[in-house]
């Protein structure tokens, strides 16, 4: 019986803390946990995964989704249509249990809409944004 | 009454107490993974939140996106269904963390039943039969010994974290004890974690025996009298159930029902919990363990009784006071619960999937069907692969065997392999037919090999 699992990931996180580390993933069982430690830099990096190729205008759009369930925030700015995104930036922060998900987009292009206002929850595999990809 | 419950769970489990939360004004979420998008739990429930892609381990397990879900969808209870989360007390105890009701036992009764031993121990101070062994865990293989020389063979070996069949031998003689400990210890290691072991006596061809309690926050518990579950398949996981078991004498039932409620009551027990006895060919029976959730079989408890057991967890949870009395709970008529899964009875019972085109479920009076599969729907290989529960009620239990042979025959699936076929040979064999069965019929019918014409 799995009793001790949220002890664990407790005493896990108290033990990273305390030794500075940043990231963390633990698996108990059938339970995988991996958190990212703020404020410390060179968080875990979450990939979002893309999906949903809607051609329009003979562009390409893709989606950057959420790749946890929990309540989105910005990264350093936010999401804006007309910005610029590179593979691996972060665009996003997803908080879940206390916890900040960096979110990175998974290829180059430019925002055409974004779906999702800062503080909104979020599914998981939800649009975030949809990026016109560059050629 | 809470307004918004969450079920953290999946199939036909969800679709059935969405269905309470319905009936009794409760706003339903249901979880779902990408894999299960199009089930019918998704479908019918009031709102719902993707908690991963496929793998168990991902979504319905991914402890972060279930207890996100419920907090972003604002429900105030969480029903946890049989399997996953439903057991396991930092659940509970992460919930309570955030506020928000558990709809089951209290976390401590969940501990004092999670393994093997302590639940004995729980059993002996209540003062329940429970079937001779050791004490608790036992250190080697030489103490086995000892304890197997003490009690007679056979013994099993069973681990103190076991379920599900696996980590226990039976041992006939001490010249192979020293042998099959090894390899049973070697098993729960590598199944549950822990190598800790017991030694019981071996209850030869016993009848399963189960029975449901209900306890409120206010200190009154019933019981809602026993299933039958003795049809149980190589890998002791249960194929048909039976409400009531037929052969019962109405003492044995009171007294067995007195001492569920006693050991459900000895460890502060709420909500709805399950009993299980072995029953020997004398009516001796003894405490086997306790399920601290909602059993698949409920509804043929609820069949012969009226009582709508998901409904009463809902409201127990909310705090109210049960609203039934162990003098007004009586046994009407018998039913009977088939387990239809996607498992091929002519290739091992080897998991099927792949796309339902066809979907003829059985009907009419007394034929209930519960399930989350429709013709269209994909059955993923990432879930268990049961498909749904057919339950049947009548009068008595030769009627409801022939309603449960005529519903068989009228049950087809296609596009996957069901083991509908297997089930309808099972319920004409004359053992079932005549009730003469215990936990030996299915082995024995096996070696039968009677195979599908």
């Amino acid at each position: 019986m799995a009793n001790q699992d949220l002890e664990l990931i407790r005493h896990a996180l108290e033990v990273a803390r305390a030794n500075g580390i940043a990231e963390l993933e633990l698996e108990v069982g059938d339970l995988a946990f991996s958190a990212t430690l703020s404020p410390r830099p060179a968080p875990t990096r979450v990939l979002a995964s893309a999906e949903h190729r809607e051609p329009s205008d003979g562009d390409e759009l893709k989606s950057i989704v959420s790749p946890l369930v929990g309540y989105l925030n910005s990264a350093k700015e936010a999401l804006t249509v007309g910005q610029t995104v590179s593979k691996g930036s972060v665009v996003a922060v997803v908080s879940a249990l206390g916890l900040a998900n960096d979110v990175e987009c998974p290829f180059d292009g430019e925002v055409v809409e974004v779906l999702v206002e800062p503080d909104s929850p979020v599914e998981y595999g939800q649009t975030i944004a949809k990026v016109r990809v560059a050629p | 009454m809470f307004r918004k419950v969450l079920i953290a769970n999946r199939g036909e489990i969800a679709c059935r107490v969405i269905r309470a939360c319905r009936e009794l004004g409760v706003r339903s979420v249901a979880i779902y993974s990408e894999a299960d998008r199009e089930s019918l739990h998704v479908k019918i429930a009031d709102e719902t939140i993707c908690v991963g892609a496929g793998s168990n381990g991902d979504s319905y397990l991914s402890l972060g996106n279930v207890l996100m879900a419920t907090q972003i969808s604002g429900a105030e209870a969480v029903h946890p269904g049989y399997g996953y989360f439903s057991e396991r007390a930092s659940f509970a105890e992460a919930l309570e963390s955030l506020g928000v009701t558990f709809i089951g036992p209290p976390v401590s009764a969940i501990e004092a039943m999670g393994d093997k031993a302590s639940a004995k121990k729980a059993a002996i101070e209540s003062g329940c039969p429970v079937v001779p062994g050791s004490a608790g865990a036992v250190p080697s293989d030489s103490e086995a010994l000892k304890v197997a020389d003490s009690i007679g063979y056979p013994v099993l070996l069973k681990a103190v974290a076991g379920g599900g069949g696996r980590g226990i031998r039976r041992v006939n003689s001490p010249d192979e004890l020293s042998a099959l400990w090894k390899t049973a210890q070697a098993e729960a290691q590598a199944s549950f974690g822990s190598g800790e072991m017991l030694v019981e006596k071996c209850v030869l061809n016993p009848r399963h025996v189960e029975i449901q309690v209900l306890g409120d926050a206010h200190g009154n518990m019933i019981h809602l009298g026993e299933r039958e579950c003795s049809v149980q398949n190589l890998r002791h996981q249960k194929l048909l159930e039976e409400a009531p078991y037929a052969e019962m004498p109405a003492d044995l039932r009171r007294r067995m029902g007195e001492a569920a409620v006693k050991v459900a009551w000895s460890v502060g027990y709420q909500n709805a919990g399950t009993v299980e006895f072995l029953v020997d060919a004398d009516f001796n029976f003894y405490f086997l363990e306790m399920n601290t959730r909602l059993q698949v079989e409920h509804p043929v408890t609820e069949e012969v009784t009226g009582i709508d057991l998901v409904q009463l967890m809902l409201r127990v949870a909310s705090g109210e006071k049960l609203p039934i009395r162990q003098e007004e709970v009586s046994l009407s008529g018998h039913a009977i619960e088939a387990r239809i899964t996607a498992q091929d009875p002519d290739n091992d019972f080897a998991p099927s999937t792949g796309l339902i085109t066809m979907w003829r479920a059985p009907g009419g009076r007394g034929v209930r069907m519960d399930t989350h599969c429709y013709a269209g729907f994909s059955v993923s290989p990432f879930y268990d692969p049961m498909l749904a529960k057919l339950i049947v009620v009548a009068n008595s239990r030769p009627e409801a065997v022939a309603k449960l042979q005529g519903a068989l025959h009228e049950f087809e699936v296609e596009g996957i392999q069901t083991n509908i076929p297997f089930l309808r040979r099972l319920v004409e064999h004359p053992d079932f037919v005549s009730g003469d069965l215990n936990t030996s019929f299915v082995p024995k019918f096996l070696a039968e090999k009677v195979h599908a014409g």
